[in-house]
């Protein structure tokens, strides 16, 4: 098509590539929350809103997204922790490469934990990086309900 | 007042959960931080290590470049430009000759 894209290739191409893939992989997951989180909003809101004769962006902007702020705190919470994880996308599609372009640490973990069967310091990589994820992913959520608890 | 009859014995359902996440989360991880104090040679023999792996990771430049993953995307399109740089001459670019992507010419 006179494209040039080559995801072997081109390191741009190959993050291209892996972010379509994960999109693809977990929209379901994220919106099947959402959808859950819309569904549990009470009808008395909308006729509230309604009765007020709000617009569809004033009820989606006072009604339905706060009231879907945990749901979505939840879902950007498990989607953050998540992707760190990042394993079988960038394994099967490209194997770390383009050069290192996409050698993630969690498959570089498996190389040096199986591939070089150096199990001491594959592991104190991992708690290392489990620490990391631990306290990026608790000062994000303290981030998020930062609202809430100074209400 | 409620007259319902409160008391925990519903805990006792959740049991089962707990020993569950305990057999498949916490045994592993408890592995791995053994294993990260210790140094093994093959035979099942293993010596303990100390924090001696900690800090090789924490001063090993192979996991900053890992965590900054995003990074290499640069450093290797930069090194592509200096690929490039070094293959653009007039023979290589002539059309149908071997080599780079014509896109470099």
């Amino acid at each position: 098509m006179g494209i040039d894209y080559n995801f072997t290739r081109q390191p741009i191409a190959a993050w291209a590539t892996l972010i379509a893939m994960d999109v693809w992989h977990w929209t379901s997951l994220v919106a099947l929350l959402a959808y859950a989180g819309l569904s549990a909003i009470p009808d008395a809101y909308y006729r509230a809103a309604k009765i007020d004769g709000a617009s569809a962006w004033a009820v989606f902007r006072h009604v339905q997204l706060p009231k879907m702020k945990h749901v979505l705190t939840i879902a950007i919470l498990l989607r953050f922790m998540d992707s760190f994880m990042i394993y079988t996308e960038a394994i099967v599609l490209t194997g770390g490469g383009p050069g290192n372009a996409t050698t993630f640490l969690s498959i570089d973990l498996v190389k040096i934990a199986l591939g070089q069967f150096d199990l001491g310091p594959a592991a104190a990589m991992s708690l290392i990086y489990f620490l990391i994820i631990l306290l990026l992913s608790w000062m994000f959520y303290r981030v998020m309900t930062r609202d809430e608890e100074q209400g | 007042m409620s007259s319902k009859t409160v008391n925990q014995k519903a805990w006792w359902l959740v049991l089962p959960v707990v020993v569950l996440v305990g057999f498949n989360a916490i045994v592993p991880l408890m592995v791995v931080v053994n294993y990260s104090v210790q140094e093994t040679f093959g035979n099942n023999r293993f010596f303990f290590e100390g924090v001696k792996w900690f800090e090789e990771v924490v001063h090993s430049p192979r996991f900053y470049a890992r965590a900054a993953a995003p990074a290499a995307v640069h450093r290797d399109r930069a090194a592509d430009r200096g690929a490039a740089r070094r293959w653009r001459s007039p023979s290589r670019c002539r059309a149908g000759a071997p080599g780079p992507p014509r896109a470099w010419c």
